[in-house]
């Protein structure tokens, strides 16, 4: 599988190309710092050094920008963790228990969870490229609407695992979310609810909507408190906490292993991103996982997952872009520019004639990922003072700073007005005790979901039965069935078991929080 | 006591914040046009035609501009989405659009845009592509005649894959017509780009994808030409069966047209309101569109890379306007 | 309010909610229709609109609750861990009501001031609404903030802003 002679080479180039190993750390550093800023997304952050890369070699270009890809893709779970603002829709799994965990002054060992998680997932993501570039490759080829739309619909039913205290109050916010992701013009051509306005007619931005959301819920709140944890004795930066997160990620293997998988396959098929893949392998882990009702308060495993399916997509769709030439997304569109730029055409033909090259651009990255670890833990060491400030400093400098992000992505006052939006919305939601996530997913999913169902109808011509001819869909459909069936026994038998225990575990576990 | 923990606070935020102001600063500056960047706009998916001439040439005019250039990608509608977004922006000339022209008239003459032909103006169009009809490597299609027996027999039987509103999809219409085939009853799928479509087709998603020859480069390995839609063989695809030699064998009688008509676009306002930004964008495309090293590059990806300029470019973008919106009918009901 | 002998509490204000969704979901679905009654336009739309519309009817009962009865009858799972809450206290709440308005006049400002000014205005209400009361604090930050995001955004970002000073 590995072409040895090959293999040589690319060290051969490693180890000539001097310059390219000074790229990766400032590279690292780029990507992390631009993506902890909410709303600058992994696709914006390589945009802005892109036209710095132009004056660099070929190697030490596409080093300096895949460097800032694997910084990037950390980045965003440092808000997400300290401060429940994912920095990029493909942080929002992280949320859900690297807060809970920031909440009970676990911030420390958080994000050492989700560094390492990122760390071991790159770095299997990169070795599980080195080995099957090829034939995975061709598998994406053969994913179609059915099994797109399959995917979404996988995504969606995270709703299902999340749980809510009313279920007919959280399906109807999925309802509502999906129905805002369909605003604007469809793939049909067909356009509805833009009220007239043509910024509306790519969709609602999904950033600052999602961010508004999130946010009016929470970090409006924190008005009312002094610190962004109650506790004074939480309030601890330390290396030891952050360096024991890293080590215990090891005790879940299973979990690492899962995260990476999902995100690496679907972070291979063009056009659905990592924006999906956290949420699967964080449904998913929260499923096959024996304590799942612990999960979103403050539960590790939940922060791993998200983390290593991001963390590995960033292989995924490097597969696609190497073999095929393919852009998978935005980021990949970015380095398949850099690669243009130096006249070299990613495809079949390029990891077949120049092998050498696909794989010292792998290994680099396979360092790269190793480097991130000790760039990513200065980081958030210096990121974790944020819960030693008080709220009166922190909290006008991060709505500013959210709201000066969500203005980056389209450069226009219509960000920021969405932001508002969403937080009016947020607000209300929050306020009749409906649950926003769904309103989340279903935004980030809406369009994909009406898109893929749109072809799936197209290809099978109206004829439902044509789903049985597609063996990738039934297999797909048969996993979702079964994730299901087995969350619906294993609540129930939880629910069960809660109810006996649930007096005895209050008394044990649960302290009222101190009010600020 | 209290007063200096709240200084150092302070002191630890405003570290972090400059930490962020440590970055370069991209060029900025001088009120002279262009002084930011310049946005393409590419109303099709990643990874299809356009965004591959964009790319290849987009180093070569940012150095005439001095500015950079980046692409949006505005897919959907059948191009429609990404024409109305650009008509949409100030007139600034900070957004041009890198796009197949011929989608224009047809999603006008569907009912689809809310734009006229003539709120479009060329800069230059150096790029014509041809409609090929190609099958996954591996697919029981044995070649076109044989898709098209199977089609008249059973309208359901071969899947179809076509980019909405595109040149292809009229000669994917007119050929199937010419035959005889029902296509009310065909399983059509309609994609946001030609990249996605090459890749369906590739994968085998759908038994035959219609799209532009140009972009099948990369998946060369992976695809089986079936049917090539021009007259005069083109070197890459030398081997490719003509659909005009396919027609004289089973004895059809079968008309197309030529492919996408790709370039770069600008609305007719800003050309008439702001004749010196677009005198400056017009002089920077063609600068950079003569650079030898340009057209070399343009050569290793097999794009062709021509000045026409934007009076020769209009009258073709006319021309073929008025060819396609006579055949736009056969798009009724897509 | 009093139904058949038995007295209800009535949420009115959740109950205007559902209304004002009732009414946002009826109209995007009948502009939608009016679009196009296609199938490429409403085969996802229509049939969702429909199911939300029949879930908000199921959500109205939740509005009434009998006055001899405690709160809560449809409770799926013990609590929803995700749930963000909202501080129960009317002084706490008053404070993020107050800010989110705060965050809002900025936004809606920001083009009309400039960046700058909208900036440091709206950092001296918001420290001011969590607590801030001494002048050199209330001065200097917002001072900091201001400076590190308009000279920081205008690095990182390729787009144009409106400022009044900087």
């Amino acid at each position: 599988m590995i072409d040895m002679h090959a293999m040589a080479g690319a060290l051969d180039l490693m180890g000539t190309s001097v310059a390219s190993w000074g790229w990766i750390i400032p590279g690292l550093i780029v990507g992390l710092v631009f993506s902890a800023i909410p709303g600058v997304s992994i696709t914006m952050a390589m945009a802005i050094v892109l036209p710095m890369s132009l004056y660099m070699d070929f190697f030490p270009g596409v080093v300096f920008l895949t460097s800032v890809y694997t910084g990037a893709g950390f980045g965003g779970s440092v808000p997400a963790i300290l401060m429940n603002i994912p920095g990029s829709p493909s942080s929002y799994a992280t949320t859900f228990d690297g807060y809970a965990m920031s909440k009970k002054g676990l911030h420390n060992e958080a994000l050492g969870y989700a560094l390492f998680a990122s760390t071991i997932c790159g770095l299997l993501g990169y070795v599980l490229l080195l080995l099957v570039i090829e034939p995975l490759a061709s598998i994406v080829l053969k994913i179609g609407p059915f099994e797109m739309f399959s995917v979404a619909m996988w995504g969606m039913l995270l709703l299902g695992s999340l749980g809510t205290r009313y279920a007919t109050r959280g399906l109807l916010a999925a309802a509502f979310g999906i129905l805002l992701g369909t605003v604007g013009m469809n793939t049909a051509g067909f356009v509805r609810g833009t009220l007239g306005m043509p910024e509306l007619l790519g969709g609602i931005s999904t950033v600052p909507a999602m961010i508004g959301l999130l946010a009016s819920g929470q970090l409006l709140s924190l008005a009312s408190k002094d610190y962004i944890l109650d506790a004074e004795s939480a309030r601890t930066v330390s290396l030891r906490r952050i360096l024991a997160g890293c080590w215990g990620t090891f005790r879940y293997p299973g979990v690492l292993i899962r995260g990476s998988v999902i995100g690496i396959v679907i972070g291979a098929v063009p056009g659905v991103g990592s924006s999906v893949g956290n949420l699967i392998a964080y449904a998913e882990t929260k499923r096959t996982a024996k304590d799942s009702a612990t999960f979103g308060k403050g539960n590790p495993k939940g922060v791993i997952a998200a983390e290593s399916a991001v963390a590995s997509a960033e292989g995924g769709s490097m597969a696609t872009m190497l073999a095929l030439g393919i852009p998978g997304g935005g980021a990949t569109a970015i380095l398949l520019a850099a690669f243009m730029m130096h006249n070299i055409v990613p495809g079949p033909s390029f990891i077949q004639n120049q092998k050498d090259m696909v794989y010292a651009i792998i290994l680099n990255n396979m360092v790269q990922a190793v480097l991130l670890l000790v760039v990513g833990i200065g980081f958030i060491y210096l990121a974790c003072n944020i819960v030693r400030i008080r709220t009166r400093y922190i909290l006008p400098a991060i709505l500013v700073i959210a709201t000066m992000g969500t203005y980056a992505v389209e450069g226009s006052i219509g960000g920021p007005i969405t932001l508002f939006v969403f937080s009016i919305i947020g607000f209300a939601l929050v306020k009749f005790e409906y649950p926003v996530a769904p309103v989340v997913v279903g935004l980030l999913l809406g369009r994909m979901l009406e898109t893929e169902l749109l072809r799936s109808y197209q290809l099978a011509g109206g004829d439902i039965t044509y789903v049985f001819e597609r063996p990738a869909t039934m297999a797909i459909l048969a996993v979702m069935i079964f994730s299901l069936t087995m969350t619906a026994v294993s609540k129930r038998r939880q629910s069960r078991a809660n109810r006996d225990g649930n007096l005895s575990r209050i008394l044990a576990t649960e302290q009222p929080e101190p009010r600020g | 006591m209290k007063s200096g923990t709240t200084r150092r606070e302070a002191l630890k935020l405003t570290m972090l914040a400059g930490a962020s102001l440590a970055c370069p600063n991209i060029v900025r500056a001088a009120d002279k046009y262009p002084s930011r960047p310049i946005k393409i706009v590419v109303p099709f998916a990643p990874g299809g035609s356009s965004d591959r001439l964009s790319r290849v040439a987009m180093p070569f005019v940012q150095k005439e501009l001095g500015q950079p250039l980046e692409v949006v990608y505005q897919p959907g509608g059948g191009t429609v989405l990404g024409h109305t977004y650009l008509l949409n922006q100030p007139l600034d000339g900070y957004t041009i659009c890198n796009s197949a022209v011929t989608y224009i008239p047809l999603t006008i003459a569907q009912g689809l845009a809310p734009f006229k032909v003539d709120d479009f103006s060329m800069i230059n169009l150096p790029s014509r592509d041809f409609t090929m009809a190609v099958t996954a490597k591996d697919t029981s299609v044995k070649s076109f005649a044989d898709a098209l027996d199977r089609l008249k027999k059973d309208p359901r039987s071969v899947s179809l894959g076509v980019q909405a509103s595109s040149v292809d999809y009229v000669n994917m219409i007119l050929v199937l017509q010419a035959v005889g085939i029902d296509t009310a009853k065909i399983r059509l799928v309609t994609y946001d780009g030609g990249g996605p479509v090459r890749n369906a087709a590739a994968g085998g998603q759908i038994d035959v994808g219609f799209a532009g020859a140009e972009g099948f480069i990369n998946l060369r390995d992976k695809i089986r030409v079936l049917a090539g839609f021009w007259d005069e063989t083109i070197a890459e695809w030398s081997g490719a069966p003509l659909v005009s030699k396919i027609a004289t064998e089973t004895g059809i009688k079968v008309n197309y047209l030529p492919g996408a008509l790709r370039g770069w676009v600008v609305p007719t306002k800003l050309k008439q309101e702001q004749p010196e930004i677009f005198k400056t964008l017009v002089g920077a495309f063609e600068r950079a569109t003569k650079n030898p090293e340009a057209i070399k590059a343009s050569q290793v990806q097999q794009l062709g890379l021509v000045w026409y300029g934007p009076e020769a470019s209009d009258a073709m973008y006319q021309k073929t306007a008025k060819v396609l919106q006579e055949h736009a009918y056969l798009l009724k009901g897509s | 309010m009093r139904i058949r002998n038995q007295h209800y509490v009535v949420d009115w204000l959740h109950l205007g909610f559902i209304l004002l969704m009732v009414v946002s979901i009826t109209l995007y679905l009948l502009n939608a229709r009016h679009v196009s009654t296609s199938l490429n336009n409403l085969l996802l739309l229509q049939p969702l609109a429909f199911c939300a519309l029949a879930l908000c009817a199921l959500i109205v009962p939740q509005c009434f609750r009998r006055a001899d009865r405690p709160a809560d009858a449809d409770v799926l799972l013990e609590d929803d861990p995700l749930a963000p809450s909202l501080p129960q206290g009317g002084k706490e709440l008053a404070r993020v009501v107050v800010l989110g308005l705060a965050l809002g006049l900025m936004i809606f400002s920001l083009n009309v001031v400039g960046f700058d000014v909208a900036i440091s205005l709206f950092c001296i209400a918001a420290m001011a609404i969590c607590g801030e009361r001494r002048p050199v604090a209330l001065i200097v930050y917002p001072l900091a903030v201001t400076l590190a995001a308009v000279y920081g955004f205008r690095a990182l970002m390729s787009y144009p802003m409106v400022t009044f000073i900087l």
